[in-house]
């Protein structure tokens, strides 16, 4: 499919959108939580899918992955330019997943579950709110090394389940 | 800690582009002359890709799919076609596919369950055809043999009476004294109690009882017994049968039931 994405396939676009814009509409619902602002994200990915699949490098990992970078990259520089017009993310619980998650997602959380509270939360501060160790030793009000430690040994716990 | 295991445990926080300060930089720095860094970098590049998927899909509104596919310059037909709203019959096509398999399966079990009890009905009765085949051919010797010898006009008839045991019983014996070929055909006799067999005897000139062959009486209660071709038949006195051990005697031991003198 790929390949003929990358002899500009329109048909080929839409299989590709029809497979995985589900999982960038999620991430960036999950980062953003604002619908509007999700779907900017979700066509923004798929014109750069569209541009650069010729680029694409399956070596690099799954498609799916591809298109999780791209959309948190996105949905993250959104929340960065936000939070810079001192714009405070809406409080709203993002809303529940009308499909089934995949077995992947099963795997992620079951490896997600595995981690402490204190290792998954500095985790997700990082992936889904693009924050450095130091923003998040404030946002926690802890050492910096013990962020970095909490990271670490949640990614290496990770790491471990999901092999 | 050497400045490798430091980068090393920087590794996982780069992956998630959590480094900031002066870690960053010393990272960055380090990162272009170190596999075993990007070794590292890449394995947890991996299990950061894969938290994104730990939110699930949430499809969004089908006005989006219209908006990427109309910004790309896609014809018309395929804006519109395979939304995703629409794709709810792959699934159902695959559902009626697995049932229509399931029942193909257990149809053909069925039938192949009831092709191999017929093939085994079929083993059966070719296994009893050839015994009955074997039983006629049996029979169809001993009446030839029988033809044979009463064909011939030399041949001669001796009669034999029950005795005591079997005052019911009566024989015949057809013999050749010049090919000393005999058949012995007798009625009238009892089953022969377990163990035993009644056993055909010739006595010639010696007066020594030969022994010329073991049987056992139909059910109802006939035989016809052809005897092997012994010496005593070219010149004999008496046929007589006793009821003898199933394995058969060198001489009489058991009670006589049938006799006859030669005339």
């Amino acid at each position: 499919m790929l390949h003929r994405l990358a002899r500009r396939d329109h048909a080929a676009l839409g299989e590709f959108y029809d497979l995985h814009a589900g999982l960038a509409h999620g991430l960036a619902m999950r980062i953003l939580r604002d619908a509007s602002e999700a779907e900017d994200v979700v066509q923004e990915v798929f014109m750069q899918v569209w541009r650069q699949a010729d680029r694409y490098d399956p070596g690099r990992g799954s498609p799916a992955a591809w298109v999780c970078t791209m959309a948190r990259t996105r949905a993250l520089d959104r929340l960065r330019r936000r939070v810079s017009r001192r714009e405070e993310p809406s409080e709203a619980a993002p809303p529940p997943s009308d499909s089934p998650a995949p077995d992947t997602a099963l795997a992620v959380r079951a490896a997600l579950g595995l981690l402490s509270d204190e290792q998954r939360k500095a985790v997700e501060l990082a992936y889904f709110e693009g924050l450095t160790q130091s923003e998040i030793a404030r946002r926690l009000g802890e050492p910096l090394g013990t962020v970095k430690t909490r990271i670490r040994t949640g990614m290496i716990r990770l790491r471990e389940a999901l092999q | 800690m050497t400045p490798v295991d430091r980068f090393r445990e920087l590794a996982p926080l780069a992956a998630l582009d959590a480094l900031d300060g002066q870690d960053l930089i010393d990272f960055r720095e380090h990162l272009p002359g170190c596999s075993e860094c990007q070794a590292e970098l890449g394995t947890f590049g991996e299990v950061a890709g894969r938290l994104g998927s730990s939110v699930g899909a949430v499809p969004p509104p089908p006005a989006v799919r219209d908006r990427v596919l109309a910004s790309v310059g896609a014809p018309a037909g395929i804006v519109r076609t395979a939304r995703p709203a629409q794709h709810w019959w792959p699934a159902a096509l695959a559902a009626a596919a697995a049932v229509a398999l399931a029942l193909g399966l257990l149809v053909t079990r069925t039938r192949l369950e009831r092709m191999r009890d017929r093939a085994e009905a079929l083993e059966r009765e070719v296994e009893q055809a050839q015994r009955d085949v074997a039983k006629l051919e049996e029979a169809l010797q001993e009446a030839r043999a029988v033809g044979n010898i009463l064909a011939r006009p030399e041949s001669r008839l001796t009669l034999l009476a029950g005795l005591e045991p079997a005052p019911q019983a009566r024989g015949r014996v057809v013999w050749n004294a010049a090919t000393r070929e005999a058949v012995l055909l007798a009625s009238g006799l009892e089953k022969a109690p377990a163990g035993k067999a009644y056993e055909i005897w010739v006595i010639g000139p010696s007066n020594q009882p030969v022994p010329a062959g073991l049987f056992q009486p139909r059910p109802d209660g006939s035989a016809v017994v052809t005897l092997p071709q012994v010496e005593d038949t070219a010149r004999p006195r008496t046929f007589a049968v006793t009821l003898e051990p199933s394995a058969g005697s060198a001489s009489p031991t058991g009670p006589m039931v049938l006799a006859g003198a030669v005339s």
